[in-house]
């Protein structure tokens, strides 16, 4: 590689690129792996020589102090939008997230199968039209066993099918008055994505909650709240408490309305917006 | 337990940024827990004052929270992009105790500082003490002049311009040691690194 391209790439890792020609940095980074490679190794050699140094525990009060300084602490039935250890919350600036030179690409394609017995494991595309929904199995493309890595690449193709719907394999028929989505899901880990898009504005005392359901067997599972408030679109992940059930047959999703004031909400009991609610 | 291979790990704190950013605060705390510590000793090097480094090192983790949704994994690792926000921070501070002016007493305060093999500290394991090792070997291998400029530039928070000014050396030569020595530092990891 020329040693300006080296300066450049050190100046980058640095941080002392101006703006104009880190931008014109970071596009070229996106394109070009053996710069990504060079990239990669000065970052591991600086986090090497970072690390090298004394190391320095912070005083024990730090942490509640930062987290003091972000948010104040929310006392107050009703008040948290969190149900489960990973929390919901919207996606941002993760467009397309390819682990250049770390080895994983764990959403190289995807293909339908009909294939009988087809063992690879599976993630769900479900798309949630108004009383309506329609799924997709597709096989990983990828020998990535860690959740981390799935999680990642969940969360690109969920960004994927955001930005370019005609990619999505399932037909949604957006409703006027209730907007559309799709789940992206893996059974596997029980993780997922859910993205709406011109969802009706909540009024005052409601929240929209995601259910899991068996279809084979209509059993119901709480799959959280969506965090929408005043907003009426958003990508945002879930994460389902226990061991996965890789018995489930088939997997569908539905999205209701739900009162905010109940104490709390174990059993769908609002009006369906999306997807379909078992009889 | 086998250690999780740099890709495994570089993959969770992924993970943990672009939760964080999505308002998870689990996955926040398991990121200050994995990053504090590297990052104080960072912007201890940098201010020189182990108080000011703390109140330096919360500033700057107020601002990873607010970054967490933006953060591009294609840019940089979730290391990379956090040291940048404590270098930036720190540098913010320095320049405001500074002034416009450069400081030769903190220079040569800080090239005092660059003991190759002094970095020794009972608290580390000894995994991250061979680490520490090599990094001090590769350093110590270096000229002097190229060591200098190296840890100047990571942790002075001064340009390299700035550097070569301080040096008396022409701004070329400076960039050239900069760039060679973390070069060097990189091609000594990957020759050692068992």
């Amino acid at each position: 590689m020329n040693e300006n391209l080296e300066e450049l790439a050190t100046a980058y890792v640095l941080d002392e690129l101006e703006p104009s020609a880190r931008a014109e940095f970071e596009a070229r980074l996106a394109h070009d792996a053996e710069l990504a490679a060079l990239v990669r190794d000065l970052e591991q050699a600086l986090t090497a020589r970072i690390h090298a140094l004394p190391p320095r525990p912070p005083r024990a009060s730090l942490l509640t102090e930062i987290e003091a300084r972000i948010q104040p602490a929310v006392v107050g039935r009703g008040a948290l939008t969190r149900r489960h250890a990973f929390g919901w919350g919207l996606l941002g600036g993760l467009a397309a997230v390819v682990l250049i030179g770390v080895g994983f690409a764990v959403f190289q394609s995807l293909h339908r199968t009909s294939e009988v017995g087809d063992r690879r494991p599976m993630v769900l595309i479900v798309g949630l039209g108004s009383g309506r929904s329609s799924t997709v199995r597709l096989p990983l493309k990828t020998t990535a066993s860690n959740p981390d890595a799935r999680f990642i690449g969940l969360a690109s193709l969920a960004e994927q099918y955001w930005e370019k719907p005609d990619k999505l394999p399932v037909s949604i028929t957006p409703s006027a008055r209730h907007g559309h989505g799709y789940a992206v899901f893996d059974p596997d880990t029980n993780q997922g994505f859910v993205a709406v898009q011109h969802v009706p504005v909540l009024r005052g005392g409601e929240r929209y909650h995601l259910w899991l359901v068996d279809t084979a067997t209509g059993s119901v599972r709480d799959a959280g709240i969506l965090p929408l408030e005043a907003a009426t679109r958003g990508i945002f992940s879930f994460s389902l408490p226990g061991a996965p059930d890789k018995h489930a047959a088939q997997t569908g999703f539905f999205i209701t309305v739900e009162n905010s004031d109940a104490e709390s909400t174990v059993v769908p009991r609002g009006q369906v917006i999306l997807g379909r609610k078992p009889i | 337990m086998a250690p999780a291979s740099d890709s495994e790990s570089v993959n969770h704190e992924i993970r943990l940024v672009v939760q964080a950013g999505a308002g998870d605060r689990d996955a926040f705390r398991e990121l200050y827990g994995r990053y504090s510590g590297p990052l104080l000793a960072l912007a201890t090097r940098m201010v020189g004052d182990a108080g000011v480094a703390e109140d330096l090192l919360q500033d700057a983790f107020v601002k990873i929270w607010h970054a967490a949704a933006s953060y591009d994994p294609r840019k940089s690792r979730p290391f990379t992009w956090a040291v940048t926000i404590v270098r930036r921070t720190c540098i913010d501070y320095l320049r405001r105790q500074r002034g416009t002016a450069l400081d030769p007493a903190r220079t040569l305060e800080l090239e005092n500082a660059l003991q190759p093999g002094s970095a020794e500290s009972p608290r580390q394991t000894t995994a991250a003490h061979e680490d520490a090792e090599r990094v001090h070997g590769a350093l110590a291998e270096m000229p002097a002049p190229q060591r200098t400029a190296l840890e100047l530039a990571l942790f002075s928070g001064y340009t390299q311009a700035e550097i070569a000014t301080q040096l008396g050396e022409p701004v070329g030569t400076v960039k050239s040691w900069i760039r060679r020595g973390l070069l060097e530092l990189r091609d000594h990891l990957n020759r050692t690194t068992p």
